[in-house]
Protein backbone atom coordinates (compact mmCIF):
# COMPACT_ATOMS: atom_id res chain seq x y z
CA UNK A 1 0.00 0.00 0.00
CA UNK A 2 1.47 3.34 -0.93
CA UNK A 3 1.18 5.99 1.76
CA UNK A 4 -0.94 8.78 0.49
CA UNK A 5 -0.39 12.30 -0.59
CA UNK A 6 -0.03 15.77 0.88
CA UNK A 7 -2.96 17.53 2.43
CA UNK A 8 -5.68 14.99 1.96
CA UNK A 9 -8.85 15.88 0.23
CA UNK A 10 -12.12 16.37 2.08
CA UNK A 11 -13.92 13.19 1.12
CA UNK A 12 -17.34 14.81 1.30
CA UNK A 13 -16.34 17.50 -1.17
CA UNK A 14 -15.88 14.79 -3.75
CA UNK A 15 -19.51 13.75 -3.61
CA UNK A 16 -22.46 15.52 -5.18
CA UNK A 17 -24.87 16.98 -2.64
CA UNK A 18 -27.57 14.41 -3.22
CA UNK A 19 -25.16 11.60 -2.44
CA UNK A 20 -24.07 13.26 0.80
CA UNK A 21 -27.74 13.65 1.61
CA UNK A 22 -28.26 9.98 0.89
CA UNK A 23 -25.62 9.24 3.51
CA UNK A 24 -27.31 11.51 6.04
CA UNK A 25 -30.61 9.80 5.37
CA UNK A 26 -28.92 6.52 6.19
CA UNK A 27 -27.50 8.07 9.33
CA UNK A 28 -31.07 8.75 10.29
CA UNK A 29 -30.54 8.94 14.03
CA UNK A 30 -31.55 12.40 15.14
CA UNK A 31 -28.92 12.69 17.85
CA UNK A 32 -26.12 12.04 15.41
CA UNK A 33 -27.60 14.27 12.79
CA UNK A 34 -27.75 17.14 15.22
CA UNK A 35 -24.21 16.52 16.38
CA UNK A 36 -23.11 16.61 12.76
CA UNK A 37 -24.22 20.20 12.46
CA UNK A 38 -21.02 21.04 14.27
CA UNK A 39 -18.73 19.21 11.85
CA UNK A 40 -18.66 21.75 9.03
CA UNK A 41 -20.72 24.25 7.12
CA UNK A 42 -21.28 21.77 4.32
CA UNK A 43 -22.78 19.37 6.82
CA UNK A 44 -24.98 21.96 8.43
CA UNK A 45 -26.25 23.20 5.09
CA UNK A 46 -27.26 19.70 3.94
CA UNK A 47 -28.63 18.15 7.11
CA UNK A 48 -31.77 20.31 7.10
CA UNK A 49 -32.73 18.54 3.85
CA UNK A 50 -32.77 15.10 5.42
CA UNK A 51 -36.07 13.29 4.95
CA UNK A 52 -35.80 10.20 7.08
CA UNK A 53 -35.20 10.42 10.76
CA UNK A 54 -35.31 8.12 13.70
CA UNK A 55 -35.55 9.04 17.34
CA UNK A 56 -33.98 6.70 19.81
CA UNK A 57 -35.21 5.97 23.22
CA UNK A 58 -32.55 7.95 25.00
CA UNK A 59 -33.92 11.35 24.19
CA UNK A 60 -37.44 10.20 24.82
CA UNK A 61 -36.62 9.40 28.37
CA UNK A 62 -36.42 13.10 28.91
CA UNK A 63 -39.63 13.60 27.01
CA UNK A 64 -41.47 11.07 29.09
CA UNK A 65 -39.97 12.56 32.21
CA UNK A 66 -41.10 15.95 31.16
CA UNK A 67 -44.59 14.45 30.86
CA UNK A 68 -44.50 13.36 34.42
CA UNK A 69 -43.04 16.58 35.71
CA UNK A 70 -45.75 18.43 34.01
CA UNK A 71 -48.33 16.02 35.34
CA UNK A 72 -47.28 16.70 38.86
CA UNK A 73 -47.36 20.37 38.20
CA UNK A 74 -50.81 19.96 36.83
CA UNK A 75 -52.02 18.07 39.88
CA UNK A 76 -50.61 20.62 42.25
CA UNK A 77 -52.26 23.41 40.43
CA UNK A 78 -55.68 21.99 40.06
CA UNK A 79 -56.54 20.07 43.16
CA UNK A 80 -60.16 20.21 42.29
CA UNK A 81 -59.66 18.25 39.10
CA UNK A 82 -58.18 15.28 40.84
CA UNK A 83 -60.27 12.93 42.92
CA UNK A 84 -63.88 11.92 42.91
CA UNK A 85 -64.06 10.68 39.33
CA UNK A 86 -61.51 8.00 39.92
CA UNK A 87 -61.96 4.55 41.27
CA UNK A 88 -59.40 1.99 42.27
CA UNK A 89 -57.50 0.62 40.47
CA UNK A 90 -58.30 3.05 37.77
CA UNK A 91 -57.35 5.84 40.10
CA UNK A 92 -53.87 5.93 38.71
CA UNK A 93 -55.30 7.27 35.49
CA UNK A 94 -55.23 10.66 37.07
CA UNK A 95 -51.53 10.55 36.31
CA UNK A 96 -52.21 10.60 32.63
CA UNK A 97 -50.49 13.26 30.69
CA UNK A 98 -52.88 15.86 29.45
CA UNK A 99 -54.36 14.59 26.24
CA UNK A 100 -53.78 16.21 22.89
CA UNK A 101 -54.17 19.86 23.75
CA UNK A 102 -50.95 19.84 25.60
CA UNK A 103 -48.68 22.66 26.48
CA UNK A 104 -45.81 20.35 27.26
CA UNK A 105 -42.54 21.81 26.27
CA UNK A 106 -40.92 19.18 24.20
CA UNK A 107 -37.27 19.63 23.56
CA UNK A 108 -37.41 21.28 20.24
CA UNK A 109 -35.11 18.85 18.56
CA UNK A 110 -34.39 19.25 15.02
CA UNK A 111 -36.44 22.35 14.65
CA UNK A 112 -34.36 22.96 11.55
CA UNK A 113 -35.27 19.65 9.96
CA UNK A 114 -38.39 20.89 8.24
CA UNK A 115 -38.18 18.45 5.35
CA UNK A 116 -38.63 15.29 7.32
CA UNK A 117 -41.03 12.94 5.58
CA UNK A 118 -40.61 9.83 7.61
CA UNK A 119 -40.02 9.42 11.30
CA UNK A 120 -39.38 6.34 13.33
CA UNK A 121 -39.42 6.61 17.09
CA UNK A 122 -38.15 4.02 19.48
CA UNK A 123 -39.51 4.37 22.95
CA UNK A 124 -38.19 2.84 26.11
CA UNK A 125 -41.56 1.43 27.11
CA UNK A 126 -41.65 -1.32 29.57
CA UNK A 127 -45.11 -2.42 28.68
CA UNK A 128 -45.02 -6.05 29.45
CA UNK A 129 -42.56 -6.16 32.27
CA UNK A 130 -42.73 -9.16 34.51
CA UNK A 131 -46.25 -10.09 33.55
CA UNK A 132 -45.53 -11.70 30.25
CA UNK A 133 -46.42 -15.09 31.59
CA UNK A 134 -50.00 -13.89 31.65
CA UNK A 135 -50.03 -11.77 28.65
CA UNK A 136 -49.19 -12.86 25.18
CA UNK A 137 -51.00 -10.53 22.92
CA UNK A 138 -52.61 -7.21 23.27
CA UNK A 139 -53.82 -4.29 21.27
CA UNK A 140 -55.41 -0.97 21.95
CA UNK A 141 -57.46 1.48 20.03
CA UNK A 142 -57.40 5.15 20.65
CA UNK A 143 -59.63 7.83 19.26
CA UNK A 144 -58.52 11.42 19.42
CA UNK A 145 -62.02 12.62 19.48
CA UNK A 146 -63.59 10.47 22.12
CA UNK A 147 -60.51 9.33 23.92
CA UNK A 148 -61.79 5.85 23.92
CA UNK A 149 -59.33 3.10 24.59
CA UNK A 150 -59.96 -0.52 24.04
CA UNK A 151 -57.42 -2.96 25.31
CA UNK A 152 -57.57 -6.60 24.47
CA UNK A 153 -55.24 -9.29 25.58
CA UNK A 154 -55.14 -13.01 25.35
CA UNK A 155 -53.16 -15.76 26.95
CA UNK A 156 -52.77 -17.53 23.66
CA UNK A 157 -53.49 -17.16 20.02
CA UNK A 158 -53.42 -20.17 17.79
CA UNK A 159 -54.55 -21.38 14.43
CA UNK A 160 -58.02 -22.80 14.53
CA UNK A 161 -58.14 -26.58 14.46
CA UNK A 162 -60.97 -28.15 12.45
CA UNK A 163 -62.81 -30.12 15.08
CA UNK A 164 -61.94 -28.71 18.40
CA UNK A 165 -64.61 -29.53 20.93
CA UNK A 166 -63.63 -29.03 24.50
CA UNK A 167 -64.68 -25.67 25.83
CA UNK A 168 -62.10 -25.86 28.54
CA UNK A 169 -62.20 -24.17 31.92
CA UNK A 170 -65.20 -21.95 31.76
CA UNK A 171 -64.11 -19.59 34.43
CA UNK A 172 -60.48 -20.48 34.68
CA UNK A 173 -59.27 -17.12 35.72
CA UNK A 174 -58.64 -15.97 39.21
CA UNK A 175 -59.89 -12.79 40.69
CA UNK A 176 -56.38 -11.49 41.42
CA UNK A 177 -55.32 -12.13 37.87
CA UNK A 178 -58.21 -10.06 36.64
CA UNK A 179 -57.08 -7.26 38.89
CA UNK A 180 -53.58 -7.47 37.54
CA UNK A 181 -54.88 -7.42 34.01
CA UNK A 182 -56.99 -4.40 34.68
CA UNK A 183 -53.97 -2.69 36.12
CA UNK A 184 -52.05 -3.55 33.00
CA UNK A 185 -54.81 -2.12 30.87
CA UNK A 186 -54.54 1.09 32.80
CA UNK A 187 -50.83 1.20 32.16
CA UNK A 188 -51.36 0.66 28.47
CA UNK A 189 -53.81 3.48 28.40
CA UNK A 190 -51.33 5.73 30.10
CA UNK A 191 -48.60 4.82 27.66
CA UNK A 192 -50.96 5.17 24.75
CA UNK A 193 -51.75 8.66 26.00
CA UNK A 194 -48.04 9.41 25.99
CA UNK A 195 -47.89 8.28 22.39
CA UNK A 196 -50.67 10.61 21.48
CA UNK A 197 -48.96 13.50 23.19
CA UNK A 198 -45.84 12.66 21.23
CA UNK A 199 -47.73 12.48 17.94
CA UNK A 200 -49.40 15.74 18.73
CA UNK A 201 -46.11 17.41 19.36
CA UNK A 202 -44.44 16.08 16.24
CA UNK A 203 -47.02 16.04 13.50
CA UNK A 204 -47.85 19.75 13.44
CA UNK A 205 -44.17 20.67 13.52
CA UNK A 206 -43.14 18.92 10.34
CA UNK A 207 -45.27 19.97 7.42
CA UNK A 208 -43.69 17.47 5.03
CA UNK A 209 -44.16 14.49 7.29
CA UNK A 210 -46.01 11.62 5.65
CA UNK A 211 -45.25 8.67 7.81
CA UNK A 212 -44.59 8.06 11.42
CA UNK A 213 -43.96 4.88 13.29
CA UNK A 214 -43.40 4.29 16.94
CA UNK A 215 -41.89 1.11 18.21
CA UNK A 216 -40.97 -0.20 21.57
CA UNK A 217 -37.23 -0.55 21.80
CA UNK A 218 -37.44 -3.21 24.49
CA UNK A 219 -39.55 -5.93 23.04
CA UNK A 220 -40.81 -4.72 19.70
CA UNK A 221 -44.36 -5.52 20.61
CA UNK A 222 -45.77 -2.07 20.59
CA UNK A 223 -46.15 -0.62 17.23
CA UNK A 224 -47.95 2.37 15.96
CA UNK A 225 -47.75 3.03 12.29
CA UNK A 226 -49.31 5.94 10.53
CA UNK A 227 -49.00 6.56 6.86
CA UNK A 228 -51.09 7.44 3.85
CA UNK A 229 -54.72 8.21 4.52
CA UNK A 230 -54.53 7.41 8.18
CA UNK A 231 -51.79 9.92 8.56
CA UNK A 232 -53.75 12.61 6.79
CA UNK A 233 -56.74 11.91 9.02
CA UNK A 234 -54.59 12.19 12.05
CA UNK A 235 -53.06 15.46 10.93
CA UNK A 236 -56.51 16.88 10.31
CA UNK A 237 -57.70 15.81 13.72
CA UNK A 238 -54.73 17.42 15.35
CA UNK A 239 -55.12 20.58 13.35
CA UNK A 240 -58.67 20.93 14.57
CA UNK A 241 -57.58 20.22 18.11
CA UNK A 242 -54.84 22.78 18.02
CA UNK A 243 -57.07 25.40 16.47
CA UNK A 244 -59.46 25.25 19.33
CA UNK A 245 -57.18 24.20 22.10
CA UNK A 246 -56.95 26.38 25.08
CA UNK A 247 -53.62 27.45 26.47
CA UNK A 248 -54.10 25.41 29.58
CA UNK A 249 -53.28 21.77 29.66
CA UNK A 250 -56.25 19.71 30.61
CA UNK A 251 -56.50 16.58 32.59
CA UNK A 252 -58.25 13.59 31.19
CA UNK A 253 -61.41 12.56 32.92
CA UNK A 254 -62.81 9.13 32.56
CA UNK A 255 -66.54 8.77 32.48
CA UNK A 256 -67.09 5.23 31.24
CA UNK A 257 -65.32 1.98 31.69
CA UNK A 258 -65.97 -1.67 31.28
CA UNK A 259 -64.65 -4.92 30.11
CA UNK A 260 -64.85 -8.61 30.54
CA UNK A 261 -63.40 -12.01 30.15
CA UNK A 262 -63.89 -14.82 27.69
CA UNK A 263 -62.20 -18.17 28.08
CA UNK A 264 -62.30 -18.90 24.37
CA UNK A 265 -62.90 -16.65 21.42
CA UNK A 266 -63.22 -18.18 17.98
CA UNK A 267 -62.38 -16.11 14.97
CA UNK A 268 -63.60 -17.94 11.88
CA UNK A 269 -62.63 -15.21 9.41
CA UNK A 270 -58.98 -15.28 10.19
CA UNK A 271 -59.03 -18.88 11.36
CA UNK A 272 -57.70 -18.29 14.82
CA UNK A 273 -58.64 -19.18 18.35
CA UNK A 274 -57.87 -16.89 21.22
CA UNK A 275 -57.83 -18.13 24.74
CA UNK A 276 -58.04 -16.38 28.04
CA UNK A 277 -59.20 -13.19 26.45
CA UNK A 278 -59.68 -10.12 28.58
CA UNK A 279 -60.97 -6.85 27.29
CA UNK A 280 -61.12 -3.48 28.89
CA UNK A 281 -62.35 -0.20 27.59
CA UNK A 282 -62.25 3.26 28.98
CA UNK A 283 -63.79 6.37 27.68
CA UNK A 284 -63.25 9.88 28.79
CA UNK A 285 -62.97 13.43 27.76
CA UNK A 286 -60.35 16.02 28.26
CA UNK A 287 -62.45 18.98 29.10
CA UNK A 288 -63.03 22.03 27.07
CA UNK A 289 -61.28 21.21 23.85
CA UNK A 290 -63.13 17.93 23.52
CA UNK A 291 -66.45 19.58 23.90
CA UNK A 292 -65.47 22.23 21.42
CA UNK A 293 -64.27 19.57 19.06
CA UNK A 294 -67.58 17.84 19.29
CA UNK A 295 -69.29 21.12 18.58
CA UNK A 296 -67.38 21.54 15.32
CA UNK A 297 -69.07 18.32 14.29
CA UNK A 298 -66.06 16.72 12.71
CA UNK A 299 -67.11 13.16 12.78
CA UNK A 300 -64.85 10.98 10.82
CA UNK A 301 -63.48 7.53 11.38
CA UNK A 302 -60.17 8.81 10.09
CA UNK A 303 -59.58 10.34 13.47
CA UNK A 304 -59.01 6.99 15.04
CA UNK A 305 -55.53 6.01 15.98
CA UNK A 306 -54.85 2.38 16.42
CA UNK A 307 -52.16 1.21 18.70
CA UNK A 308 -51.62 -2.38 18.10
CA UNK A 309 -49.25 -4.99 19.31
CA UNK A 310 -50.65 -7.52 16.89
CA UNK A 311 -48.53 -5.93 14.25
CA UNK A 312 -48.58 -9.00 12.05
CA UNK A 313 -52.01 -10.15 13.07
CA UNK A 314 -53.89 -6.95 12.58
CA UNK A 315 -56.84 -8.71 11.02
CA UNK A 316 -57.09 -11.04 13.97
CA UNK A 317 -57.20 -8.17 16.38
CA UNK A 318 -59.95 -6.32 14.55
CA UNK A 319 -62.00 -9.46 14.12
CA UNK A 320 -61.74 -10.14 17.83
CA UNK A 321 -62.83 -6.62 18.61
CA UNK A 322 -65.85 -6.90 16.36
CA UNK A 323 -66.87 -10.21 17.91
CA UNK A 324 -66.46 -8.92 21.39
CA UNK A 325 -68.53 -5.89 20.66
CA UNK A 326 -71.24 -8.08 19.24
CA UNK A 327 -71.23 -10.46 22.17
CA UNK A 328 -70.73 -8.05 24.94
CA UNK A 329 -74.27 -8.36 26.22
CA UNK A 330 -74.38 -12.06 26.85
CA UNK A 331 -71.10 -13.83 26.96
CA UNK A 332 -68.78 -11.48 28.68
CA UNK A 333 -69.02 -11.07 32.36
CA UNK A 334 -68.15 -7.61 33.52
CA UNK A 335 -65.39 -7.56 36.02
CA UNK A 336 -64.90 -3.88 36.42
CA UNK B 1 -21.20 -19.80 -12.98
CA UNK B 2 -23.66 -20.71 -15.59
CA UNK B 3 -22.79 -18.37 -18.38
CA UNK B 4 -24.28 -19.31 -21.68
CA UNK B 5 -22.23 -20.35 -24.65
CA UNK B 6 -19.59 -17.85 -25.75
CA UNK B 7 -21.35 -15.20 -27.72
CA UNK B 8 -20.22 -11.74 -28.67
CA UNK B 9 -23.47 -10.17 -27.72
CA UNK B 10 -23.19 -11.54 -24.22
CA UNK B 11 -20.11 -9.50 -23.35
CA UNK B 12 -19.12 -5.91 -23.36
CA UNK B 13 -15.96 -4.02 -22.66
CA UNK B 14 -15.65 -1.26 -20.08
CA UNK B 15 -12.70 1.06 -19.95
CA UNK B 16 -11.58 2.68 -16.73
CA UNK B 17 -10.28 6.25 -16.40
CA UNK B 18 -6.71 4.95 -16.30
CA UNK B 19 -7.16 3.00 -19.48
CA UNK B 20 -7.65 -0.54 -18.26
CA UNK B 21 -10.24 -2.61 -20.09
CA UNK B 22 -12.66 -5.00 -18.46
CA UNK B 23 -14.59 -7.66 -20.33
CA UNK B 24 -17.96 -8.04 -18.67
CA UNK B 25 -20.81 -10.41 -19.21
CA UNK B 26 -23.94 -8.63 -20.18
CA UNK B 27 -26.10 -9.92 -17.34
CA UNK B 28 -23.48 -8.62 -14.91
CA UNK B 29 -23.41 -5.22 -16.57
CA UNK B 30 -27.19 -5.02 -16.27
CA UNK B 31 -26.82 -4.48 -12.53
CA UNK B 32 -25.95 -0.95 -13.53
CA UNK B 33 -28.92 1.12 -14.61
CA UNK B 34 -26.60 3.37 -16.57
CA UNK B 35 -25.25 0.48 -18.65
CA UNK B 36 -28.70 -1.01 -18.97
CA UNK B 37 -30.01 2.22 -20.45
CA UNK B 38 -27.04 2.38 -22.80
CA UNK B 39 -27.68 -1.16 -23.97
CA UNK B 40 -31.41 -0.53 -24.32
CA UNK B 41 -30.81 2.53 -26.41
CA UNK B 42 -28.63 0.30 -28.53
CA UNK B 43 -25.24 1.83 -28.06
CA UNK B 44 -23.61 -1.05 -29.80
CA UNK B 45 -22.23 -3.50 -27.31
CA UNK B 46 -19.31 -4.23 -29.57
CA UNK B 47 -17.83 -0.87 -28.68
CA UNK B 48 -15.73 -0.15 -25.69
CA UNK B 49 -17.67 1.84 -23.11
CA UNK B 50 -15.44 4.41 -21.45
CA UNK B 51 -16.04 5.23 -17.81
CA UNK B 52 -13.86 8.31 -17.44
CA UNK B 53 -14.69 8.90 -13.78
CA UNK B 54 -13.83 5.46 -12.45
CA UNK B 55 -10.32 4.13 -11.95
CA UNK B 56 -9.37 0.50 -12.53
CA UNK B 57 -9.17 -0.44 -8.88
CA UNK B 58 -12.66 0.87 -8.16
CA UNK B 59 -14.12 -0.57 -11.32
CA UNK B 60 -12.77 -4.00 -10.43
CA UNK B 61 -14.51 -3.77 -7.06
CA UNK B 62 -17.75 -2.57 -8.62
CA UNK B 63 -17.74 -5.40 -11.15
CA UNK B 64 -17.02 -7.89 -8.38
CA UNK B 65 -20.12 -6.68 -6.59
CA UNK B 66 -22.21 -6.78 -9.76
CA UNK B 67 -21.07 -10.27 -10.63
CA UNK B 68 -21.94 -11.62 -7.23
CA UNK B 69 -25.37 -10.05 -7.31
CA UNK B 70 -26.08 -11.01 -10.90
CA UNK B 71 -25.12 -14.64 -10.37
CA UNK B 72 -26.76 -15.26 -7.02
CA UNK B 73 -30.32 -16.37 -7.14
CA UNK B 74 -32.71 -14.23 -5.18
CA UNK B 75 -33.32 -17.07 -2.76
CA UNK B 76 -29.87 -16.63 -1.35
CA UNK B 77 -30.50 -13.28 0.26
CA UNK B 78 -28.68 -14.25 3.42
CA UNK B 79 -25.57 -15.17 1.49
CA UNK B 80 -25.69 -11.90 -0.39
CA UNK B 81 -26.02 -9.94 2.82
CA UNK B 82 -22.93 -11.52 4.29
CA UNK B 83 -21.12 -10.96 1.01
CA UNK B 84 -22.10 -7.28 1.18
CA UNK B 85 -20.80 -6.74 4.68
CA UNK B 86 -17.61 -8.65 3.93
CA UNK B 87 -17.20 -6.69 0.74
CA UNK B 88 -16.87 -3.34 2.49
CA UNK B 89 -15.09 -4.56 5.55
CA UNK B 90 -11.73 -2.93 6.24
CA UNK B 91 -12.02 -0.79 3.16
CA UNK B 92 -10.23 2.53 3.56
CA UNK B 93 -12.24 5.72 3.29
CA UNK B 94 -10.68 6.78 0.00
CA UNK B 95 -11.70 3.52 -1.63
CA UNK B 96 -15.14 3.64 -0.05
CA UNK B 97 -15.83 7.12 -1.37
CA UNK B 98 -14.55 6.09 -4.80
CA UNK B 99 -17.03 3.26 -4.65
CA UNK B 100 -19.90 5.56 -3.69
CA UNK B 101 -19.05 7.85 -6.59
CA UNK B 102 -18.85 4.94 -9.00
CA UNK B 103 -22.11 3.41 -7.76
CA UNK B 104 -23.79 6.77 -8.06
CA UNK B 105 -22.45 7.34 -11.55
CA UNK B 106 -23.24 3.84 -12.79
CA UNK B 107 -26.57 3.86 -10.95
CA UNK B 108 -26.13 0.69 -8.97
CA UNK B 109 -28.61 1.26 -6.21
CA UNK B 110 -27.77 -1.68 -3.98
CA UNK B 111 -24.10 -0.82 -3.93
CA UNK B 112 -24.79 2.85 -3.34
CA UNK B 113 -27.02 1.94 -0.42
CA UNK B 114 -24.58 -0.33 1.35
CA UNK B 115 -21.66 2.01 0.81
CA UNK B 116 -23.64 5.03 2.04
CA UNK B 117 -24.77 3.00 5.03
CA UNK B 118 -21.19 2.10 5.76
CA UNK B 119 -20.17 5.76 5.76
CA UNK B 120 -23.16 6.65 7.94
CA UNK B 121 -22.19 3.93 10.39
CA UNK B 122 -18.69 5.34 10.50
CA UNK B 123 -20.02 8.76 11.44
CA UNK B 124 -22.19 7.33 14.17
CA UNK B 125 -20.79 7.03 17.66
CA UNK B 126 -17.85 9.33 16.96
CA UNK B 127 -17.15 12.80 18.30
CA UNK B 128 -17.34 15.44 15.59
CA UNK B 129 -13.59 16.11 15.88
CA UNK B 130 -12.96 12.53 14.94
CA UNK B 131 -15.46 12.68 12.09
CA UNK B 132 -13.45 15.60 10.72
CA UNK B 133 -10.23 13.66 10.97
CA UNK B 134 -11.52 10.49 9.37
CA UNK B 135 -12.99 12.24 6.36
CA UNK B 136 -10.45 15.08 6.19
CA UNK B 137 -13.15 17.66 6.66
CA UNK B 138 -11.67 21.02 7.54
CA UNK B 139 -13.45 22.92 10.25
CA UNK B 140 -14.69 26.03 8.49
CA UNK B 141 -16.43 27.48 11.53
CA UNK B 142 -14.89 30.22 13.59
CA UNK B 143 -14.68 29.22 17.26
CA UNK B 144 -17.61 31.53 18.00
CA UNK B 145 -19.74 30.05 15.23
CA UNK B 146 -18.94 26.54 16.35
CA UNK B 147 -19.91 27.35 19.90
CA UNK B 148 -23.19 28.82 18.69
CA UNK B 149 -24.08 25.81 16.55
CA UNK B 150 -23.21 23.54 19.41
CA UNK B 151 -25.37 25.53 21.75
CA UNK B 152 -28.30 25.29 19.34
CA UNK B 153 -28.01 21.53 19.43
CA UNK B 154 -27.03 21.27 23.04
CA UNK B 155 -29.44 18.45 23.85
CA UNK B 156 -27.62 16.22 21.35
CA UNK B 157 -24.36 16.62 23.19
CA UNK B 158 -25.64 15.74 26.62
CA UNK B 159 -23.41 13.13 28.14
CA UNK B 160 -21.01 13.55 25.28
CA UNK B 161 -17.55 15.15 25.27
Amino acid sequence: MEKKKKKEENQFHRLPDDVVLHIFNKLSDITWLCRCFVVSKQFSSLIPRVQTVSFRSKIWNSVLNSCSVSRKFEERNSKRKVSENFLKPLGCLKNLPPSPSSRLNFPDFAFHLKQIQSVNIELPFDFIGNNDSVLKYWGAKFTTKLNRFTVLYATSLSKMVEFEEQEEDNDGIKENEITSRVNLAVEYVRDAMCLVVILFSIIPKYPMLQRISITDSKNKRVKLCLGGEKFVGCRNAFNICSMISSKRAEGWTMNKKGGGYMPVLRLPNSGHVMKGVTTAYMEGYSGKSERLLKATGSDSEAETLTLDAFAEEEGVFSEAMVQIQAKRMDVIKAHF
Amino acid sequence: MASSIENNNEKLTLKSSDGEEFLVEKHVALQSTLLQNMLDSDCSSADVIPLPKIDARTLALVLGYCKKHADASSSKQGELNSFDSEFLKDMDMGALFNLVLAANFMEIKGLLDIAAQKIADTIKDKPHQEVREIFHVENDYTPEEEAAVREENRWAFEGFP
